[in-house]
């Protein structure tokens, strides 16, 4: 299903030629999973990245109290953040995100494991607090001006891998490479490395759209369940992607719903519902 | 005393404890190198009188007999006009009881726009907003330029005794101040390198039509196409006072005026036959 996402989702394959992007009327739509607005294939746009967008405009809450449609359209974007979230929690993080895709892809290849730091895993909540909503909203380099959309400009290897080089290769020397871009490349470069050692990093430890839906995951209508039967064998854990027992927490933040430990569970203690 | 107690190793554990903290702190590193690399324009805190009206304009004109008069005509989506403000406000700072200064906003179509402008970018001295058919009418009457921002200064008696197309130096303003003061008149010669800002998001039809007509205007050295979509080019856009919405667009800049910003090849072409 991640592939057919892929597929798409990136129908303007034209892009990755001319170095363009699309800018057609389904751009005002969202993929549910991080996916940069410029990709060159793209024909859908990433709710982080747009919520950024509309956050960091001039003078955003100004507008928004006025009632300007380019400032209340926030809603609709934080509607739909929402209501992915509730309807499934993190579903979208194992079914549609193509980067939660590239990481699986990458830790096919057979390398050596190492362990991952439990630690780690607050630091998307930042992200998505401080990088995704407060900077954009409140900080302004230039009185009265934009602000920027920090997640995209300082982190996302997303929009990195799937946009900023493409279209940097195709430019011709046009764009300026300047700190930000070596920088991102930097990260991004650390995050391929990572997910070929760890499986699924980005997601355990940065993604601010999981961060979301994790936190309304714990809510969701869709949601797993363990039964009485477990014994804590501990299997699940061995397959889980994000690295959690579910055994001992059914309603994680960090489940994205891939449905692995389901399978291999040898009593069928693992299900999942949707709430009535 | 268990091992736990002791300072260096508690310490270490609190840190492993916590590793998404320096991993988050990391990560905004490029919030402070790029926020602390910009700096706006440094402008009044205050609103000063908003009147509109060629009435009000001649009334404060009449109540100034005895005094030199700089008008300063301009509008908010004219860069080169809010970039100069800041001057002419620290003048009419300086020349409180020797001078009357006067903003005439002739190109804000809506009230409501200067409003807006005025929430984010206080200005200090006495601002006259236009409708569009009075400030036609007082461009009869100055035979003013149809482009911004433009100056003129009148002596005691009421006569012009300067003007200036386009942006000045303070170094201008207190020549030509002076000028009023004793009686001179100053001609000033008008620059005529022309360049094009195209404002708009990559790819899109009109931004390339529009960028085809700059080249024909401008030649290959005399635009800047910038997508407001990409953050570097909001920073761009806001630095250099460009309007942030109502994209696609371009504004035709000759020396240190500017044209207002229009939709189409043809109004381009028109705008540039009209500044020559």
């Amino acid at each position: 299903m991640q592939l057919a996402t892929l597929l798409a989702t990136n129908l303007h394959l034209t892009g990755w030629v001319d170095g363009s992007i699309y800018t057609g009327a389904s751009k005002a739509a969202m993929i549910p999973g991080l996916h940069c607005y410029s990709c060159p294939s793209s024909v859908l746009a990433c709710p982080a990245g747009t919520l950024q967008s509309i956050l960091a405009t001039p003078n955003f809450w100004g507008m928004l109290a006025a009632g300007r449609a380019d400032a209340v359209i926030v809603l609709g974007v934080v509607g739909f953040i929402a209501l992915v979230g509730l309807l499934a929690g993190r579903f979208a993080c194992g079914w549609f995100c193509p980067f939660g895709l590239l990481q699986e892809l990458l830790y096919k290849i057979p390398l050596p494991r190492i362990s991952f730091q439990e630690s780690l895993r607050p630091a998307k909540y930042a992200m998505l607090f401080l990088l995704v909503f407060a900077l954009p909203a409140f900080l302004r380099p230039v009185a009265g001006g934009s602000g920027d959309p920090w997640f995209c400009k300082a982190v996302c290897p997303a929009g990195t891998i799937l946009a900023g080089w493409p279209l940097v290769a195709a430019s011709d020397g046009v764009f300026q490479l300047g700190f930000l871009f070596w920088w991102k490349s930097a990260v991004a470069v650390l995050i391929l490395l990572w997910a070929m050692v760890v499986e699924r990093p980005f997601c355990r430890t940065l993604c601010p759209l999981g961060a979301a839906w994790g936190i309304l995951g714990k809510v969701s209508v869709f949601r797993m369940h363990v039964s009485d039967a477990c014994v804590s064998c501990g299997k699940c854990a061995t397959v889980c992607p994000m690295g959690i027992e579910i055994y001992k927490t059914p309603a994680s933040a960090e489940c994205i719903r891939c449905g692995r430990c389901e399978k291999v569970c040898p009593v069928n203690a693992i299900s999942h519902s949707v709430k009535g | 005393m268990s091992c736990e107690c002791y300072f260096p190793f508690r310490k270490g554990l609190v840190l492993k404890k916590h590793l998404w903290i320096p991993l988050v702190v990391i990560l905004i590193i490029p919030v402070f190198v790029v926020s602390l690399s910009h700096h706006g324009p440094a402008g009044s805190s205050v609103n000063g009188v908003l009147v509109t009206g060629i009435a009000s304009l001649d009334s404060i004109l009449s109540a100034s007999v005895g005094k030199p008069v700089l008008i300063n005509f301009w509008a908010t989506w004219c860069g080169p006009c809010v970039r100069e403000m800041p001057l002419l406000e620290q003048m009419a700072a300086e020349l409180r009881d020797e001078a009357v200064f006067i903003a005439v906003d002739m190109g804000d179509p809506e009230l409501s726009t200067l409003e807006f402008f005025r929430e984010n970018n206080p200005i200090g001295i006495t601002v006259v907003w236009l409708s569009s058919e009075e400030a036609r009418v007082l461009a009869d009457r100055f035979e003013l330029a149809d482009a911004l921002p433009m100056t003129l200064i009148l002596n005691g008696s009421g006569e012009e005794t300067a003007r200036a197309i386009g942006a000045r130096s303070s170094e201008w303003f207190v020549s030509a101040m002076a000028g009023a003061s004793s009686g001179s008149v100053e001609v000033i010669e008008e620059e005529t390198e022309i360049h094009i800002y195209v404002v708009g998001p990559a790819g899109d039809s009109a931004v390339e039509a529009l960028t085809a007509e700059a080249v024909a205007i401008a030649g290959a050295e005399g635009f800047d196409v910038l997508d407001p979509t990409v953050s570097e080019d909001s920073i761009t856009i806001a630095e250099a006072y460009l309007p942030d919405s109502g994209w696609p667009y371009a504004q035709l800049c000759v020396g240190g005026a500017c044209n207002r910003p229009v939709g189409t090849p043809e109004e381009l072409r028109s705008a540039f036959e009209s500044m020559r």
